[in-house]
């Protein structure tokens, strides 16, 4: 016997009206537990999806470049010492690295020119697999080619070339059957024709050659520039730059989703918070009497203020731990809703949920210190009226 | 009452001594629990000083020497409402040591225990309040005063919301503490528990009177 043993007698003696109290104050929890890891999965897989609306880190060759200029006659900056990167290799060393988890998609291209029906093009290889990874924005009239002898044609080259789906075209002395034409995308992919990259290495006599490698990377969780910092050791000899725009403008997306997620949990934490203090500012007015027994016997007021305190941590930690068992359960059904039970699974921590509920408690805590601290001040005498 | 005040006690002076019983009367509204409750520290006059011994318990910054007074040598039992409804009779009895996180020590707890046995209560140590008739909340409230030893007890109309025979028990039980040695100030409006005092004084308007 001390004296916990007030705070847990009248909770007992109050099981309904504390249980109630325990079963509002969990729901809170629930939604908070159930919303931080949705966010916490709606963030990995917003960016997986938004990582298929284009790449976020190029890997290039390193150039040099020389401004050439004679005679009052300016050429303008002539790059030279300009070799391709070898695909595999460079697929591997980006593969390769520490945060390997965190790279998404590595599409390699092979950029050339080659004569379509007598018409000078602009051609780019690529792995269809990787490409569509990092393309799914495209609109395709048609399918991808799916034989090396066919040709996806972007907007404005199916213009200029006057082709439609099937149609062959002469490419290198060889009929090319076009499979596909990308719906304009208002970018450099309507003015590009794109075919196998193997075909292209083959018909350009480049083996594993490739003009440059596009990655998408997931940056929650990492700066973008460990990542290009690991890519650059593995390949010391190009150049890796980051797209902070596109970085930019998917982390604000994502950030986006965790801010509303914990704005909402504030939210709803205000207001379980305000219910137990509201709830414990009744107690102190309906247990005035027991305050004035508990003073007349020599208790300080720091004695009283602990007792009430006591009680309100008590709702907090056993909410605190229900909730938590609740949201981790609610979170399988709110992530089937939303569509991304199949790759994601909500993960239960037992160190999680005690530090939930010593949280929760703290947050009773200090939603009972005014209701605490107005039932410590009562004097003898004022609580002698209700006696 | 509409922010009036109202002068409850009025050049009230009277010595108590060592060991004594006193009875305060009077009629209704004459200022007897007001002054029970000036001597027993839970009011504080706004004029006046008062004693004990030779400590001045309406000192401005007294304010924990007497929680230490109402924890030790003090004890306060009411008409009514004198229990935690919520503690059994044992908790009720132990109130007064579980004010901190310390466990209350074992012979204390056992005091506890033959205390109320004494009272005729030993076998009711787990019962609730509520289980209780009138007159056994009362020797509850009184076993507290006697387990934590207080040398006074200060009592609001003990035998108010009981009946005779109960009343009696009651007050055989303080006659008992008296002989015993604790110095017992009673406020009561029944004057054959008046005479049984060994002084009764007498308030009429907040004033001694007798």
């Amino acid at each position: 016997m001390n004296i916990l043993s007030i705070p847990l007698a009248n909770i007992k003696r109050k099981m309904a009206k504390t249980s109630l109290l325990v079963l509002v104050f969990a729901l809170g929890v629930m939604s908070i537990v159930t919303l931080h890891q949705i966010s916490l999965v709606v963030g990995e897989s917003l960016e997986k999806k938004l990582s298929t609306y284009g790449a976020n880190i190029i890997v290039s060759p390193r150039t040099e470049s020389l401004s050439v200029s004679y005679g009052g006659f300016h050429m303008g900056d002539m790059l030279y010492d300009v070799d391709d990167l070898r695909e595999e290799a460079t697929v591997r060393s980006i593969q390769s690295i520490d945060l390997t988890e965190r790279i998404s998609v590595i599409a390699p291209k092979l950029v050339g020119t080659i004569d379509i029906d007598d018409m000078p093009v602009a051609v780019v290889g690529v792995r269809w697999q990787q490409e569509l990874g990092i393309k799914s924005y495209w609109a395709i009239e048609g399918t991808i080619p799916e034989r090396d002898n066919q040709i996806l044609l972007g907007a404005n080259d199916a213009r200029t070339l006057s082709a439609t789906t099937g149609s062959l075209l002469t490419v290198f002395g060889s009929r090319y059957e076009v499979s596909g034409i990308i719906g304009e995308t208002g970018g450099d992919d309507d003015q590009v024709v794109f075919m196998e990259l193997g075909t292209l290495q083959s018909v350009l006599n480049k083996p594993d050659g490739v003009s440059f490698v596009e990655v998408a990377a997931l940056c929650s969780g990492c700066p973008i520039d460990d990542i290009v910092g690991q890519i650059q050791v593995n390949l010391p000899g190009a150049e890796i730059k980051a797209l902070q725009n596109i970085v930019n403008q998917r982390m604000e997306s994502i950030h986006f989703v965790q801010n509303l997620a914990l704005f909402i949990s504030i939210i709803i934490l205000i207001t379980a918070a305000t219910m137990v203090a509201l709830s414990m500012l009744s107690a102190v007015n309906e247990r005035k009497k027991d305050i004035g027994i508990l003073r007349s016997l020599g208790y300080a007021k720091h004695q009283v203020f602990i007792i009430f305190c006591v009680e309100a941590g008590i709702i907090g930690v056993v909410s605190g731990v229900v909730g938590y068992l609740a949201g981790y359960g609610a979170s399988f059904k709110a992530l089937e809703l939303l569509a991304l039970a199949e790759d994601f699974q909500p993960v239960f921590s037992g160190l999680n949920m005690v530090l939930t509920a010593l949280a929760f408690g703290g947050v009773t805590i200090l939603a009972a210190l005014y209701p605490a601290w107005k039932g410590a001040v009562i004097e003898p005498s004022e609580a002698l009226v209700a006696l | 009452m509409g922010g009036t005040r109202t002068q409850v006690l009025r050049d009230v002076s009277i010595d108590i001594e060592q060991g004594e019983f006193l009875s305060i009367v009077g009629r209704s509204g004459s200022g007897k629990t007001t002054l029970l409750n000036v001597l027993s520290t839970l009011v504080k006059p706004d004029k006046g000083e008062v004693y004990y011994g030779k400590r001045l318990l309406t000192a401005p910054s007294s304010s924990s020497s007497l929680n230490s007074l109402r924890k030790s040598d003090f004890a306060v039992i009411f008409q009514f409402h004198h229990l935690l409804p919520y503690l059994s009779v044992l908790q009720n009895t132990l109130l007064p040591f579980m004010r901190s996180f310390r466990p209350v020590p074992g012979e204390i707890v056992a005091k506890a225990r033959k205390t109320l046995e004494r009272i005729g209560l030993g076998d009711k140590c787990d019962r609730l309040p509520g289980n209780l008739s009138g007159g056994e909340q009362q020797r509850v409230a009184i076993a507290r005063a006697m387990v934590k030893s207080a040398r006074v007890l200060f009592a609001d109309e003990p035998t108010g919301s009981l009946d005779k025979a109960t009343g009696e028990e009651i007050m055989n039980l303080l006659a008992e503490l008296h002989r015993e040695g604790m110095t017992i100030i009673m406020v009561t409006h029944e004057p054959q528990y008046a005479r049984q005092a060994q002084r009764t004084v007498e308030l009429s308007d907040g004033r001694v009177v007798h």
